[in-house]
């Protein structure tokens, strides 16, 4: 491994190990085309997407400055097109009604209408994607089931949010705050997104289940290595507790009960078990439930004498600290 | 940022910007504490603030431009979910005492326990670290991008890798078995680790 820095380098291979994971991280296609297109770089994606990258960064990053000295007014004008066509389905249809209704809802109910739209400006891209699937091995073992998976699955389950976002555009940073501020819809479509690959378990999250069904089908000629199991659990168990500590954030307790509960079926010793028991006693204790609050955490105090989070857990316990 | 340039020139050169950037501004707020479920928004926003202040990007500079937007991006999420956290130690997804069972330790998990680690150290240490490890910037050119002495960028990066290597090797001592190891090493790609490299 290359020493960018002349001194000191991690000489520990853990060390190394957890950076190189770090660096083969990039954003997934999927959620990268929903970006593009929520930032109305449609006519860019285009044009990088008919390069059919492997990583359209890698390649869009040396082809930046062509795109931005000959970009091609053709692609501009199809973007162009494309945007205002589903800007004005988008708009015509559901526009208002969608972006009220999919907060609400970030299921499966609100996907119709805005998929279409919001879908539109990536379609190409999205296939071509999938067709320039073979990567290099190495740097994306682990990363590759995940992301085709995504790469399919994700246009459902982003787009309620995104068609949010695109219909918005116009007003950047309310769309911005807005989604910063109410996770709601994001959080929904990316614990679908996230339990996609992680058919091996698909009684967890209710909401997601659909779309891992789906997503199944579709994503199985794609991949061209099968998912590994333990780590789509635990990207599945990360989503759950996400999701949980989102809800909570949001004062939806009972979205966060529900999301602790189908932890504590799917995973009942899962990695984060104890993150999941400290979530579980923020809600009991959000809920006015102090009793409860105080039990629970003698009983995490018990188990996890020595955890981070004793310290808080033994205020509930009313406990010295 | 000399020229204003024209309206339809300006939108090219961000569009550039947003398809040359994306995973790096991807990386750098997930590396900075923003979870992987509100990734995406916090990209976004880092990329609609570069849009508001175009005129204010230097050319050359888009990196440091939008890495400073996305620290405090980063910042701003981290104080919305973590107010509860951070009044406390950090948090501890391996503090489970209960054995790993045959837990692949792949490169989604090792990402895990990258964001966990790097959670642990103060943002700026955290800063130049992923700068340097993940990015692979050298420290001129970091001390460039934060508009900090080189001789800062040194000493911050020496302390961040120590407390990284500390931190890792106390959250690996909860993982320790020969399985886990194995498994890991297979992996990343890496050589087996040695159980006890340099301390």
């Amino acid at each position: 491994m290359s020493d960018p820095v002349s001194t000191d380098s991690p000489n520990d291979e853990l060390d190394r190990a957890l950076f190189a994971a770090g660096r083969d991280e990039s954003m997934p296609s999927a959620r990268k085309n929903a970006l593009f297109a929520s930032l109305g770089v449609g006519a860019g994606v285009a044009a990088a997407g008919a390069l059919s990258a492997t990583k359209v960064a890698t390649v869009a990053a040396g082809t930046s400055t062509a795109l931005g000295a000959s970009a091609p007014s053709v692609a501009t004008k199809v973007g162009v097109a494309i945007f205002a066509k589903w800007l004005v389905v988008g708009v015509g249809c559901v526009a208002l009604a969608s972006v009220a209704t999919i907060a609400l809802h970030p299921g499966p109910l609100a996907a119709p209408a805005p998929t279409s739209s919001a879908h539109l400006p990536t379609d190409s891209v999205g296939s071509s994607a999938h067709a320039a699937s073979p990567r290099a091995p190495a740097a994306t073992a682990a990363g590759t089931p995940h992301e085709n998976a995504s790469a399919s699955a994700a246009p459902p389950t982003n787009a309620p949010a995104k068609a949010a976002l695109a219909t918005a555009v116009h007003e950047p940073t309310n769309a911005a705050t807005r989604t910063l501020t109410a996770p709601t819809t994001v959080t929904g479509a990316n614990a679908a997104r996230v339990a996609a690959p992680a058919l091996d378990d698909p009684r967890s999250a209710p909401e997601p289940t659909t779309v891992g069904a789906t997503a199944g089908p579709s994503a199985a000629p794609t991949g061209e290595t099968p998912p590994k199991s333990r780590s789509s659990s635990l990207v599945e168990e990360l989503a759950l507790v996400d999701a949980a500590r989102t809800a909570l954030l949001r004062g939806s307790l009972a979205e966060a009960d529900a999301a602790l509960t189908s932890h504590g079926k799917t995973f009942p010793s899962g990695l984060l078990a104890e993150e999941a028991a400290v979530l579980r006693i923020d809600v009991l204790s959000r809920r006015g439930d102090h009793g409860g609050a105080k039990r629970a955490a003698l009983a995490f105090l018990a188990t996890y004498p020595s955890s981070a989070h004793a310290k808080r857990m033994r205020s509930y316990a009313g406990e010295p600290k | 940022m000399a020229t204003r340039p024209a309206p339809c020139e300006t939108e090219k050169r961000f569009e550039a910007l947003v398809v040359a950037h994306a995973d790096f501004v991807f990386r750098s707020v997930r590396r900075l504490g923003v979870p992987d479920s509100l990734a995406d928004d916090a990209t976004q926003q880092v990329f609609l603030t570069a849009r508001k202040r175009f005129d204010a990007i230097t050319a050359g500079r888009e990196k440091a431009f939008l890495f400073g937007v996305a620290t405090n991006v980063a910042s701003h999420v981290r104080r919305t979910l973590g107010r509860r956290r951070e009044t406390d130690e950090p948090s501890e997804p391996l503090a489970d005492p209960r054995p790993l069972q045959d837990a692949a330790l792949d490169a989604e998990r090792a990402r895990v326990l990258l964001d966990h680690v790097l959670g642990t150290l103060p943002i700026e240490l955290r800063a130049v670290l992923v700068l340097a490890e993940i990015e692979e910037m050298t420290m001129a050119e970091i001390a460039e991008l934060l508009s900090i002495p080189a001789g800062t960028v040194a000493s911050r990066l020496r302390r961040a890798r120590e407390a990284f290597h500390d931190e890792a090797r106390r959250v690996r001592a909860r993982i320790d078995r020969p399985s886990a190891r194995a498994l890991f090493a297979a992996s990343v790609g890496g050589p087996t680790l040695s159980t006890e490299a340099s301390r």
